[in-house]
């Protein structure tokens, strides 16, 4: 007779998150590159209004985060936002947010790959010369495909001190940059007019700079393994949310304080390095250029890990063919999907627009969070029996629709070439789904 | 008294090789396998599963196999995880487990290396060794590692001490060595005798601060030692109420 095997599977993290630690991962996808590339974009657009649109950012972020946190409590996959809308609203839109968000992550991670670029050249004191940076950002994108099919251990606990060294830093130097500002250490500075260029570039702006909020729903991922969720869960996502959207204010505010938006706009990418040289020199410089380092590939490579994990969703769905979740036969890593993801970001890095690739980025996530809140909307009126959630957002169906309304809305203000682009990628999944996923029953679907 | 329980962790990513001497070894004892397939971090745990678990599966039966044709008590189980020290701890807390034995290469079975350290365990130890020498006749070391040489005597006095009360218990005098090493590190002392003898047992460690950065005395053994261990496990009554 043969013995009886139990099988099991361990979750990933602790069995139980409390509140601190699930704030600890919201905090932990959102702070990255984006606070260090788009200061001086930012305020090149729009000056001190800049501040504003980071906060108009936050505002949409929170406006998704409740109805996230409701489907979270409700449907605790590690799918997120690709099972919501595949499993609450239908294969066909789930099958078109799953593929954006693979290709929305790819072009994230390219945006942060070249930003990383940016500051490793200014670390070399190569000066914003296109090669070197283009050139550095592929090495960027080579090292981390070969590092993710090879396999890493505790990675995981790496990143965690890599975000806690990010918090200090930024910490550290804003608040040394807000007293500044306001005329506590050294002569006050001058006031900027708060919109020197009009209205329109705030929410230019905006639509810009929402790339640095992607992720917020990746605490819902791991809603199966937290503590009370029906409570933990919406206020970590609230809370992260709101911690990082006052840190990118905090980060404009304190940036054209310094320089004005007309030399932040000069500086570029790398601005923030030069904020912190005319704060504390040549060591705050270093810190900030090896924090923004730090984030921009972390940031990178989570995208690359996030959109290797959404084709897997996807191909075990069979939505994508069964090869694309194969895993490699040495190492035991999902080599075909790291490939899927790395091998178009090599190619948009190529093109070095770091604007047009993080409103892309954005794009396809504003779909996804956008149809998030309709999913919301949607289950509450068709009230499945499977649909039990322990968290209830607010507002329905006021605030969803509001939130669904901004998000697309928000992709209004992108400039013309990427939402071209956006919505190629969202035609060419709508036709994939067409032409190879029309016949597929979604595994679990609550019909 | 029922048999106690050891668990054996097993990594089934690749194929183990069975042991004819670990049979032996395990004798005693109820054993609860646990085979592991550790997952990197890139790699979704279901989809891990979803690709490997046959062959996983089909190596924790080759291991089991023998167990079962001789018709010993044997539970089995596979696990995908990220971190299998993790899911070992895990395991072993929740079946609670007398001891865990990490296995390793064994040609033959003639002596086993007892490190004492003369804590609050002893008496977990000493159990665990009388119902293993009660069954397979094995030699014993007791060792003892003093800081320095002038602490010799107080080493003695309490290797002869547990000496006396594993005799009480009924075993062989003759059975077992004493020997007091000298050294101010003691896990790499341990780690040298234990290179020729064929298996170690010691106590799992309490929880402390230090443990945290440099990791616990058995982690450190097992680290330096290739012969398999029993890590007996500790009373989770003599914990502090409402620690981990």
């Amino acid at each position: 007779m043969a013995p009886e095997i139990t099988v099991e599977t361990e979750s990933e993290l602790e069995r139980t998150l409390g509140l601190g630690a699930a704030l600890g991962i919201g905090i932990g996808t959102m702070i990255g590159a984006g606070i260090f590339v788009f200061p001086g974009i930012a305020a090149g657009r729009a000056g001190l209004a800049a501040t504003v649109s980071f906060g108009i950012g936050a505002l949409i972020a929170l406006l998704v985060a409740l109805p996230a946190s409701e489907l979270a409590t409700a449907m605790p996959k590690s799918g997120g936002g690709y099972y919501f809308i595949s499993r609450g609203f239908g294969t066909l839109p789930g099958c078109v947010v799953g593929i954006s968000l693979w290709i929305g992550l790819v072009f994230a991670s390219a945006f942060y790959l070249v930003g990383f670029g940016e500051y490793a050249a200014a670390l070399l004191g190569a000066g914003g010369g296109g090669t070197v940076v283009t050139a550095i950002a592929l090495a960027g994108a080579v090292l981390l495909t070969a590092v993710n099919i090879g396999g890493t251990e505790k990675a995981g606990e790496l990143q965690n001190v890599i975000v806690a060294l990010l918090l200090s830093i930024l910490v550290a130097f804003l608040s040394y940059g807000m007293l500044d500002s306001l005329g506590v250490i050294g002569a006050p500075s001058p006031p900027e007019r708060f919109i020197p260029y009009g209205i329109a570039p705030v929410f230019t702006t905006a639509a810009l700079v929402f790339t640095s909020y992607l992720g917020f729903v990746q605490v819902a991922t791991v809603a199966g393994d937290i503590r009370d969720p029906g409570r933990n869960l919406p206020i970590a996502m609230v809370g992260s949310v709101l911690v990082v959207g006052v840190l990118y204010v905090t980060m404009i505010y304190v940036s054209t304080s310094a320089f004005g938006s007309a030399r932040l706009a000069e500086l570029g990418e790398t601005a923030p390095v030069e904020v912190a040289r005319s704060y504390v020199g040549i060591a705050g410089a270093l810190a900030i250029l090896v924090a923004g380092l730090l984030a921009t590939v972390s940031s990178a490579n989570a995208s690359i890990l996030s959109a290797s994990r959404a084709i897997y969703a996807l191909s075990s769905d069979a939505l994508l063919p069964g090869e694309a979740g194969t895993l490699n036969r040495r190492y035991n890593t999902p080599h075909v999907a790291v490939l899927l993801a790395s091998g178009p970001i090599a190619l948009l890095v190529l093109t070095g627009r770091v604007e047009v690739l993080a409103e892309v980025a954005s794009f396809l996530h504003l779909v996804m969070y956008g149809l998030i809140c309709v999913t919301l909307v949607q289950l509450r009126r068709t009230d499945p029996d499977w649909y039990d959630p322990d968290f209830r957002a607010p507002g329905s169906p006021v605030l969803p629709l509001v939130g669904a309304a901004a998000s697309f809305g928000l992709i209004a203000f992108m400039a013309p070439l990427s939402q071209v682009v956006g919505l190629l990628v969202l035609l060419g999944a709508a036709g994939w789904y067409l032409a190879y996923g029309r016949d597929v029953r979604l595994k679990g679907a609550h019909d | 008294m029922s048999r106690p329980r050891v668990l054996v962790p097993v990594d089934v990513s690749s194929d183990p090789e069975p042991s004819p001497e670990l049979l032996t070894l395990l004798e005693p004892f109820d054993v609860l396998l646990l085979g592991y397939f550790p997952i990197p971090e890139q790699t979704p745990v279901e989809q891990a599963r979803e690709q490997r678990e046959e062959e996983a599966t089909a190596r924790v039966e080759t291991l089991a196999a023998p167990f079962v044709a001789e018709g010993r008590s044997i539970e089995s189980m596979l696990v995908f995880t990220p971190d299998h020290e993790e899911t070992i701890d895990r395991v072993r807390d929740q079946h609670e487990t007398d001891a865990v034995l990490r296995p390793g290469p064994i040609e033959r079975l003639e002596r086993v290396l007892v490190p004492l350290h003369g804590d609050a365990a002893l008496d977990r130890i000493v159990e665990f060794v009388v119902t293993l020498v009660r069954e397979v006749t094995v030699g014993v070391t007791l060792v003892h590692v003093a800081s320095e040489e002038e602490y010799r005597d107080e080493s003695e006095l309490l290797l002869r001490g547990a000496r006396e009360r594993l005799v009480e218990r009924g075993l062989d005098p003759s059975l077992f060595e004493l020997e007091v090493a000298i050294g101010e590190r003691s896990v790499p002392r341990i780690a040298e005798i234990a290179s020729t003898h064929d298996a170690v047992v010691i106590g799992e460690a309490a929880p402390s601060l230090r443990d945290l950065f440099v990791g616990d005395r058995p982690e450190r053994l097992l680290q330096a030692t290739s012969v398999p261990v029993f890590v007996v496990s500790r009373d989770q009554s003599d914990d502090e109420p409402g620690s981990p």
